[in-house]
């Protein structure tokens, strides 16, 4: 008796060709399709690269804008307070504001030089002989 | 097809998000140049203001402020300078080494280096010059006890000369031929001279103004002192503190003359330019201003010893 479901050598054969064939042609058109993909990809990591690098630079200038207020925001009156505080627990207000009025003095002394004209040539010339 | 239009949309969007960055950061710093000259200015009339005694609190803690930020400026404008000039003494030692080498060789490559030296320590100087200017005008902006007259004068010179130092930088990153170097360093000469004198007129009105400024509150206090004697002395030493308060009054009366005296040299060389330039004015301006410094340290010591301050 002869098995009705099984297979024929021939048949079986064939069926190996096709599937060999089948599989050889997923390959390529696989790799056809997924070049399509992967440069979409490509594309999109490109673009998120460029999003975070937009995110980063606005986060740095929120950052520094705020730091830069911070630094000027201090209350001068504080400060002055609490030097004031200090000055009191030895001097009196009036001794204070003499001691003030010497530092201020010792400023205003007429020999020290604050600021004075910078050591430039004000004569940089190539073929004007130099005075130097 | 598609795919090129994406690509070109997607470079539109960076170029236009770089030039939004770009612009908006212009128009920050230009609208924080133009806040900072401001507020400089607004502080300037502020000071008046107060120097007026017309002022309410909200006006003086503003004022505080203010003078706070113009101090941080101050500090960092030095620091900028300092760091400016360590780039100019290498600069100007370059300069010096190739002009040498261009005069002693007389080669085209001695030329196109002599040319690029010159150019880069014209810069160099430029810009220590610029900061200069701008630390002189915020000093002066911030000094007290200067006649307003002189201070608003000694400002607007000082604008100028950043303006002229502006326009000669333009020209000299321009420049790329010897003899429009040469040519610069010709028109450079009388812009110097001017940057130079505005500089001592500056400088020497701040320095009687540090004096005046001490003398005004000299004044204040004396005030306090005599009233603060009054309250607390007893009959024994009050012919003694009596003494002394005249004599600190004497000394008080005697510095107004020696102040007029001094702001009328510096009115007479203004009057007299060309005659006497504001470097010897400065000069001699410390031989007059040296014995008023010496009678208000007297004047404070005598405050020392009433209120025993060590």
């Amino acid at each position: 008796m002869k098995d009705e479901n099984s297979i024929k050598p021939s048949a079986l054969k064939q069926q190996e060709t096709a599937f060999s064939v089948s599989s050889d042609q997923w390959w390529t058109e696989g790799k056809v399709k997924s070049t399509t993909p992967k440069k979409n990809q490509a594309f999109l990591i490109k673009f998120g690269i460029v999003v975070i690098l937009m995110v980063i630079i606005i986060l740095i200038a929120l950052i520094s804008s705020t730091t830069n207020k911070k630094s000027t925001d201090h209350d001068p009156f504080k400060m002055d307070l609490a030097q004031e505080e200090v000055g009191q627990q030895e001097l009196t207000l009036l001794q204070q504001q003499i001691k003030d009025l010497r530092q201020q003095l010792n400023d205003a002394d007429p020999t020290i030089k604050d600021s004075p004209f910078p050591n430039l040539d004000l004569e940089i010339t190539i073929d004007q002989p130099q005075k130097r | 097809m598609r795919k090129t239009q994406i690509n070109y949309l997607f470079r539109t969007i960076i170029f236009s998000f770089f030039v939004v960055v770009a612009s908006t950061h212009q128009v920050l710093v230009h609208a924080q140049e133009i806040d900072s000259a401001q507020q400089d200015y607004s502080l300037l009339e502020l000071s008046e203001e107060v120097g007026e005694e017309s002022f309410s609190p909200s006006q003086m803690k503003e004022y505080g402020v203010q003078k706070q930020r113009l101090a941080t400026e101050i500090v960092d404008l030095k620091r900028q300078l300092l760091s400016r000039l360590n780039q100019y003494e290498k600069d100007e030692k370059q300069y010096r080494i190739a002009i040498d080498q261009y005069r002693s060789l007389q080669t085209l490559n001695s030329i196109e280096e002599a040319i690029a030296v010159t150019k880069r320590a014209m810069l160099s100087r430029n810009e220590v010059l610029e900061i200069y200017q701008n630390l002189l005008r915020l000093q002066l902006i911030d000094a007290q006890g200067i006649e307003l007259s002189h201070k608003r004068q000694a400002l607007s010179q000082l604008e100028e000369n950043r303006e002229l130092l502006a326009e000669f930088k333009n020209k000299v990153e321009q420049t790329n031929d010897r003899n429009d170097v040469n040519n610069l360093a010709i028109e450079f000469t009388p812009l110097g001279a001017q940057i130079h004198e505005t500089s001592y007129y500056a400088l020497g009105i701040m320095a009687i103004g540090r004096l005046q400024s001490t003398y005004d509150q000299a004044m204040v206090i004396s005030q306090r002192v005599t009233s603060a004697q009054q309250e607390t002395t007893d009959q024994t030493n009050e012919a003694k503190i009596k003494r002394s308060l005249k004599e600190i009054e004497k000394l008080l009366e005697q510095m107004p003359p020696k102040f007029e005296s001094t702001w009328m040299k510096v009115n007479e060389s203004i009057s007299r330019r060309g005659n006497t330039t504001y470097h010897s004015l400065y000069q001699t301006l410390n031989k007059n201003l040296m014995p008023i410094y010496t009678d208000l340290s007297k004047i404070i010591s005598y405050f020392e010893e009433i209120e025993q301050v060590r």
